[in-house]
């Protein structure tokens, strides 16, 4: 009997939302996100609510909720600016088969144009070796799923490895991502057994490019979750700080800059729903350009809304105190991971050039 | 194609947009002459064949000389249109704009008289609605109507009115109350006859040499009292409801458009050798152009879907109106950037492009962020309506 969930039938949202009211009160989460973005307790009580096996299908345990569906939560985690690897807990089981605990994605592809930067990693005759710079959350994730290989056939493969593997140096890394942690991940020359890879060859091609398209697409919604928050944030200073006598709301200079940040946010939201929208039965060339299309658009468009922000809020908002700062440490850093909108722009213009039968 | 998410009117929407598809797939569709008389004879003729074939007033009621349908469907059919590369009808401003109006407010007399002719196009419609000294206060307007018995007696001046030249009638926007407080109600919404004696009409050419729009003057005209829209001094009303009407089939109409704009440019762009295309200053104006494109296509499912609920005037119209010109012009302007200095050459091919069109397309996507309200209206209007800022 098919009985997959439906997500238009089930709020998946509210409930998040009404834990992390209870949860994650103002005190509680500034001390997180002054922590360096790791909440052990908070990541095992969302764990314990299930959000790992959320997407993950029914055949492995999973509830089996299409991706799409999982839109709102990821915005959500924006706008409330959740610590934790939540997109790699959504992302990873829904596509590869992999252990049940924290998983981390070892991904050099989450630059283009920092590639050579950002390091790599080979498996050549049953061997494994390189390293990758910037893991998210390599140092607490129980297991790692590592990104083998350029993105060719004859190279790729996905493999996934213990954490606590002797060849695997992971060093915590300072990070300025508040809701974030980093680590830089060296793989000693380490034999890989058959049941420690997940794909390879052109499966691992194409199950990379589905991993690669939904980081964009939820990095792009949780920037959409980040500029809703800091719009209305925004919107309510504005009406409330007085300069002159009145307040700053009223100024036509500042109203613009509010109502840019609204058409800014809106339009992302309205990208962002179009984009989850059409993903379902869409063709793999086409779903990736469309997640190039949005992660491009969002880095711009939520920096810009964070930035403003901060014209709006003036001296306070560079205040640790405040709390805009978490907003747009967050936005500049989502923006850049899996690409900003000058590397996917020549990404997109590309594939428009090259490739016509899949113009994004 | 912009989904049409309405549960069980999906399905019959889907047939619709077949049937408008098939019959433009076999339809005569015209080449669009650029002189501007012969370009008029022959979109009034396509605006003729569209009205016989039933694909005009699809929205409006049957004894309006309609077609009984929904709003939804001249939308499909505005897209449908586009996407065929074939011209609008001549009449956009009494279809999108005076027509809605007048099928609103009208009485059954205006309407019959009225509508019937204009979607067939034997009579071509202008608007009076902009003066010299009201653009964006519109309704600090001042073309005066006098009450003098069963007439109005008109004097003022109207300008960027389309087509006045040709336009057998000119919805005309203006004052009954010079007294009224606040000034927008003592304006009111007149039908003009474009023969009346004491109208002068003038062309104004553009900076793109077109010469559509005119200055249009009002000297002791004298219009029936039955001519009045609504009633007296309730014409801002009136405007500001057809403003909101025109904005969807518009932007659907201008989606394509630029989406066409864009085609054509990378399949020009395509036909460069390998490395020369790979360029990051190419890839990335095309990639910019595609993103623009993608925000407005997105934009333009959520106006759908508020054309659907029928909503009437919402600030969020402003937004999608934010987010067309932005999207018009960074297509417009990253292809712009692509011709360098032959951009001073029309009849270079920089890149393969052509220059002419390229420079033409970029001056006319500046003109998006005034006409119809300026972009700083449009923000006013976002910020006061939508986001309750006090005013100043």
């Amino acid at each position: 009997m098919d009985d997959d969930i439906n997500g238009d039938d089930i709020d998946f949202v509210t409930p998040i939302r009404q834990f992390l009211d209870r949860r994650l009160d103002p005190e509680t989460h500034r001390a997180v996100l002054a922590a360096g973005g790791w909440a052990p307790e908070l990541m095992s009580d969302l764990l314990e609510l299930g959000w790992g096996s959320l997407s993950a299908p029914k055949h492995r345990g999973g509830l089996g909720v299409p991706l799409p569906e999982l839109r709102g939560l990821v915005e959500l985690v924006g706008e409330r600016l959740v610590p934790g690897p939540l997109v790699e807990q959504l992302v990873l089981p829904a596509l590869l088969d992999v252990p049940s605990g924290l998983l981390a994605f070892a991904d050099p592809g989450a630059t283009v144009d920092w590639a050579a930067e950002m390091g790599g990693l080979s498996l050549s005759g049953g061997r494994l070796a390189g390293r990758v710079e910037l893991v998210r959350y390599g140092a607490q994730a129980e297991h790692l799923i590592l990104a083998v290989g350029a993105h060719t056939e004859d190279t790729a493969a996905i493999v996934v490895l213990p954490a606590n593997d002797p060849a695997l140096v992971i060093e915590d890394l300072e990070s300025s991502d508040p809701t974030a942690c980093y680590a830089r991940l060296t793989v000693r020359d380490r034999a890989v057994a058959e049941s420690e890879i997940v794909a390879t060859g052109a499966a691992a091609v194409v199950l990379l490019t589905w991993l690669r398209a939904w980081s964009r697409i939820f990095a792009a919604c949780e920037l959409a979750g980040v500029a809703r928050r800091v719009l209305a944030d925004t919107v309510t200073y504005a009406g409330q700080r007085e300069q002159f006598g009145r307040p700053i709301g009223s100024f036509q200079a500042v109203k613009h800059l509010l109502a840019g940040m609204a058409q800014k946010t809106l339009s992302l939201e309205a990208l962002c729903a179009a984009v989850v929208d059409d993903a379902a039965g869409q063709e793999l060339p086409d779903l990736e350009a469309a997640a190039w299309t949005v992660k491009a658009y969002a880095a711009r468009a939520a920096r810009a809304v964070c930035e403003d922000a901060l014209q709006v809020h003036g001296g306070i908002g560079f205040t640790s105190e405040y709390g805009l700062h978490w907003y747009l440490r967050r936005a500049l850093a989502l923006r850049t991971w899996y690409g900003d909108e000058n590397e996917l722009t020549a990404v997109i213009g590309a594939r428009r050039l090259t490739s016509p039968e899949h113009a994004p | 194609v912009i989904r049409i998410e309405h549960g069980a009117d999906a399905t019959d929407m889907d047939v619709f947009r077949g049937r408008a598809r098939a019959w433009l797939a076999a339809a005569d569709v015209p080449p669009v002459p650029s002189e501007l008389t012969a370009r008029f004879t022959t979109l009034r003729r396509w605006q003729r064949t569209l009205f016989d074939a039933g694909w005009l007033g699809l929205g409006w009621s049957r004894e309006s000389g309609g077609q009984g349908l929904t709003a939804l469907h001249q939308f499909v059919f505005s897209e449908e249109l586009a996407r065929a590369h074939a011209p609008a009808p001549i009449g956009l401003i009494g279809l999108d704009v005076v027509g809605p109006s007048i099928h609103a407010f009208g009485t059954p007399a205006q309407r019959a008289r009225f509508l019937p002719p204009l979607l067939s196009g034997d009579e071509i419609w202008c608007q009076g609605f902009s003066e010299p000294g009201a653009g964006s206060d519109l309704a600090s307007l001042r073309t005066s109507a006098v009450r003098d018995g069963d007439q109005y007696i008109v004097d003022g001046q109207k300008v960027w009115t389309s087509w006045g030249p040709y336009a057998a009638w000119c919805a005309l926007l203006c004052r009954t109350d010079p007294e009224a407080k606040p000034k927008q109600a003592g304006l009111s919404y007149l039908l003009v006859d474009m023969r009346s004696p004491g109208i002068t009409v003038r062309p104004i050419v553009q900076m793109t040499g077109e010469a559509e729009f005119s200055e249009v003057f009002f000297d002791g005209v004298r219009v029936p009292s039955e001519n009045l829209l609504g009633v007296e001094n309730s014409g801002w009303n009136i405007a500001l409801d057809t403003l909101s009407r025109e904005r969807a089939n518009y932007t659907i109409r201008r989606l394509v458009e630029i989406g066409w704009i864009l085609d054509d440019a990378v399949a020009a762009l395509s036909r460069l050798p390998l490395r020369r295309r790979l360029d990051p200053r190419v890839t990335r104006a095309v990639g910019e152009a595609h993103v623009a494109m993608r925000v407005l296509e997105a934009q333009a499912r959520r106006a759908v879907g508020r054309i659907g609920a029928e909503t009437g005037p919402n600030p969020l119209d402003s937004i999608d109106k934010l987010v067309l010109n932005d999207a018009e012009q960074a297509v417009c302007g990253s292809l712009m950037e692509l011709l360098g200095p032959f951009r001073l050459s029309p009849n270079a091919r920089p890149l393969g492009l052509d220059s002419r069109q390229v420079v033409r397309d970029h001056y006319y996507s500046r003109a998006a962020s005034i006409y119809g309200g300026t972009t700083q209206i449009q923000r006013n209007i976002v910020s006061e309506r939508l986001l309750g800022l006090p005013r100043g």
